[in-house]
């Protein structure tokens, strides 16, 4: 088990450094942006493994991210200027998406919910192309925070998005948290205790909906421009591999994730063909190479080479002759 | 004095607990549970017994609102409860454990017993204190900090009604609680159960097979066959009874 | 009069495809309990290799379009089953029973092989030329005579998988390892063995659906998308597992597509199909016929 106070506060160093360097490094918008998809990808990533807590896996994310995301631009374009209004009611209509889907599809469990939210992705998809006043299949343009807010746009995104992370921890940690745990392990005996079983995982669904819905905000103000094609099951396909990849078993796995993958996106765009080579592959090594995802390679190698406090004390006892 | 009738020198309380009345479960065309009258009275510990296919199982579930009943009502401590769904019944009182896998398999005992205590106490300092009550209540304060998985069938049980408790409930419900246990774990399950009749006024509700056992401990008897109520009484009345013996073929002590 | 049989025709024929697609993918479910999002990549590559193959035995060899499509089908079929091998022993075969690790994997392997046959075979749209000029015509309506061959084999192969299923000794482990593994081998069911030849026969379908489309339909290395995500609805309609269900299914789907594509349009169609799945689900949470897999 890790100690979870050292991976909290490392989590908080390496984000503060991060938003820190870039608000410095802002002439360099390539890196900038990277930044902030990461973040964003963060969130989804962060969002999937939340899910998975009550042991469900949520393809309909695409679809809450994808509305938030035409609320957004909605907003923008008919004027609407406060970000911070517009992004929280692009949550919240998030969350109410997500309360309605929830409400009549988590009766349904397992390899059935996961299809059924692959669907409700695809149809708002498909439905998205036949709305002309979301600008059918270009989708929409132009979707810009103030001039004003122009420079601070990247460090409030990734403030927030950092913000999100920490909440699903803190909800994860909360006895809500050890609710969702037990209805994930056995929910028959959660409704012994008088709990409703489907409240609870409702309840999870909708956090997870809220805060998707808010990164789904910030995908619009972040790229610029948004169209169908955006918001397939490919968006909770790559959540799912982000969280996978960077390993589930710390909130901090999704992230590093997010991050890693990313990068790597990055860095093979514009090939096209070997950038879905590439991803694959990466996600197929992790898959059948390190189970536990990215973080559990970071503790063997940590435990291997004795990182940090350990090897000061891996010293002969003179007095037993013991290694201690 | 034979240490297992000590239960019957306090007189449980005749005011009934639980009044069942009609109830009937119809399966398309197959009637699995039919017409059922009894009562469940405050204080007493009563084992519902019968061959097997006799509803027994099916009872249980309309009780505690896992099956939804065709016809009947039941009505517990005055409110009518026909319909609710397991988490409502629960609610009002009635827990019930399961056959298998009453527990959190992957948690310590002490989180398996904190979570129990979700809705009885607010604070986790609170409930940590009262897990520890109830695992001292149910024998099992030295293994808080064993996964529950990985401890023998015999504690699995008596941390699945540690966890049943923890709700404080007027009734509970255990599903064939000493199945695959051996003597000593049946002994140490059914001193629980006396214990938590005699000394903190529990209503108990058994559904099991293992006759011997349910005869040392309980204070009264429904009989089922065929989904029918075929006999209700104290183990001697149950034991003599001619029709018992005969659904029985004999199998009965 | 004539288009009711039309549809009928039409549905006939692309159901059939349909149904061996999701035979192959329900089956794979049932066995392994193993959710195969790159199954589509299987079809894909059985009808690219077609598509590539046709015209250049044609050309070398001489003889029938015919001739060269059975050859090229063939071979397609081979090289496909070979990946699937692959695919199961080095991934699959880690992940039985995990529904959502297999499907993280069969994710990985859906981008990598897009990728990959991206690569291989260029972005450019195929045509497989005609295997079998002239049409029939029933009641008015009429269907393409390569159509209705296809639709044949299609049949037939399903006729050919139902009776090993249910007759051979082969069949009859797969299914009592779909039923319970742990059982089937106590009754000396050769369990890894099962499971490898399970996922080669629900590949060896993808593979004849995609060899079998060609001639039909224009070929990219898309292809396969479409007729996962059709794939997947038909299995969750006709419930994940089962087979008859997979047959029902995939008609289904093919009337619906039939029927709203006339009236309306495929988008439409695709819509349609997805509410049906959704409203099905909530009445019948297992499919119509399915069992789900612990």
């Amino acid at each position: 088990m890790y100690s979870i106070d050292r991976k909290f506060v490392a989590l908080n160093v390496v984000l503060l450094v991060g938003a820190i360097a870039f608000l410095s490094v802002s002439e360099s918008t390539y890196v900038t942006q990277l930044i902030v998809w990461s973040a964003i990808n963060a969130v989804l990533a962060a969002g999937m493994r939340f899910v998975l807590l009550i042991g469900e896996t949520n393809m309909a994310c695409g679809a809450i991210y994808g509305f938030a995301a035409y609320l957004t631009a909605i907003g923008v374009t008919n004027g609407f200027d406060a970000v911070p209004l517009v992004v929280t009611i692009a949550a919240l209509g998030g969350g109410v998406l997500g309360l309605l889907f929830g409400w009549v599809t988590l009766r349904v469990k397992g390899p059935y919910f996961m299809l059924i939210g692959f669907a409700f992705t695809e149809v708002i998809r498909l439905a998205y192309t036949r709305i002309d006043y979301v600008g059918g299949n270009s989708g929409m343009v132009g979707i810009y925070a103030p001039i004003s807010l122009d420079r601070w746009m990247p460090a409030i995104c990734v403030a927030v998005c950092y913000l999100l992370v920490i909440g699903f921890f803190a909800a994860e940690k909360s006895s809500f948290g050890s609710l969702m745990h037990a209805v994930r392990n056995n929910d028959k005996v959660v409704e012994t205790l008088g709990v409703s079983a489907l409240r609870v995982k409702l309840v999870c669904f909708v956090i997870a909906a809220v805060a998707v819905g808010a990164a789904g905000s910030i995908h619009a103000y972040s790229y610029h421009v948004i169209s169908p094609g955006d918001f397939s099951f490919l968006i909770p396909v790559y959540a799912l591999a982000y969280a996978k990849v960077g390993g589930e078993r710390h909130v901090v796995g999704p992230v590093i994730g997010a991050i890693f993958l990313t990068v790597i996106s990055q860095l093979v765009q514009g090939s096209g063909a070997l950038q879905y080579v590439l991803f694959g592959g990466v996600i197929i090594v992790s898959m059948i190479g390190v189970r536990g995802g990215l973080i559990d390679i970071a503790k063997w190698v940590r435990c291997r080479y004795r990182i940090g406090g350990a090897r000061l004390r891996v010293l002969k006892d003179p007095a037993s002759g013991e290694l201690g | 004095m034979n240490q297992q009738k000590l239960h019957l020198s306090r007189a449980p309380s005749t005011r009934p607990l639980l009044q069942v009345n009609g109830l009937t479960r119809r399966y398309g065309g197959l009637v699995a549970v039919s017409n059922l009258d009894f009562e469940i009275r405050s204080g007493e510990i009563l084992g519902l017994i019968g061959p097997n296919g006799a509803g027994k199982t099916t009872t249980f579930n309309l009780l505690s609102g896992h099956v939804k009943p065709s016809g009947g009502t039941l009505m517990f401590d005055g409110a009518n409860i026909t319909g609710l769904a397991p988490h409502e019944v629960s609610r009002r009182g009635l827990v019930r454990t399961f056959q298998h896998d009453s527990f959190f398999r992957d948690m310590t005992v002490l989180e398996n017993l904190v979570i129990a205590g979700h809705r009885r106490w607010r604070t986790r300092r609170a409930r940590v204190d009262g897990a520890h009550k109830i695992a001292a209540r149910v024998g099992l304060e030295n293994h808080l900090e064993m996964i529950a998985g990985s401890l023998p069938h015999g504690l699995q049980r008596l941390l699945s009604v540690g966890i049943a408790i923890s709700t404080m409930p007027k009734l509970l419900g255990l599903d064939e609680p000493l199945t695959g246990l051996h003597t000593v774990e049946v002994a140490n399950v059914l001193d629980l159960f006396r214990t938590l009749c005699r000394e903190d006024g529990t209503t108990i509700l058994i559904v099991d097979h293992n006759m011997k056992a349910m005869m040392g401990v309980c204070d009264r008897f429904i009989v089922l066959q065929y989904g029918k109520l075929l006999a209700q009484g104290t183990a001697d009345e149950v034991r003599n009874n001619p029709d018992v013996i005969g659904a029985y073929l004999g199998k009965a002590q | 009069m004539a288009l009711f049989v039309q549809l009928a025709l039409n549905t006939l024929q692309a159901g059939s495809v349909y149904v061996l697609f999701a035979l192959g993918l329900t089956l794979i479910f049932g066995v392994m309990g193993v959710v195969n999002f790159a199954h589509g990549q299987f079809f894909a590559l059985g009808a690219l290799l077609t598509s590539v193959l046709v015209p250049a035995l044609h050309d070398s060899l001489g003889g029938s379009v015919a001739i060269a499509f059975v050859l090229s089908s063939v071979i397609s079929i081979i090289v496909v089953l070979a990946l699937a091998a692959a695919a199961y022993q080095f991934g699959f075969r880690r992940y039985l029973r995990d529904m959502v690790g297999s499907f993280i994997l069969s994710v990985g392997m859906l981008l990598f092989f897009e990728g990959l046959f991206l690569w291989i075979f260029g972005g450019v749209p195929r045509v497989v030329p005609n295997i079998a000029p002239g049409e029939l015509r029933i009641l008015g309506a009429a269907i393409e005579l390569q159509r209705l061959i296809v639709c044949a084999v299609a049949v037939a192969i399903g006729i050919m998988l139902y009776l090993m299923l249910g007759y051979t000794r082969f069949g009859r482990a797969v299914r009592a390892t779909a039923e319970d593994a742990g059982a089937a081998t106590l009754q000396g069911v050769r369990h890894k063995r099962t499971l490898l030849y399970g996922f080669m026969v629900g590949s060896f379908l993808a593979a004849v659906s995609g060899c079998l489309t060609a001639p039909l339909a224009v070929i990219t290395p898309s292809v396969g998308n479409d007729y996962l995500i059709k794939g997947f609805v038909t299995i969750i309609i006709g419930g994940l597992g089962s087979i008859p269900g997979a047959i029902i299914g995939g008609f289904a789907i093919a009337l619906l597509e039939s029927v709203v594509g006339y009236y309306l349009d495929g988008t439409m169609a695709t819509i349609g199909m997805f509410c049906v799945v959704a409203v099905l689900l909530l009445f019948r949470p297992r499919g119509m016929l399915g069992h789900v897999q612990h």
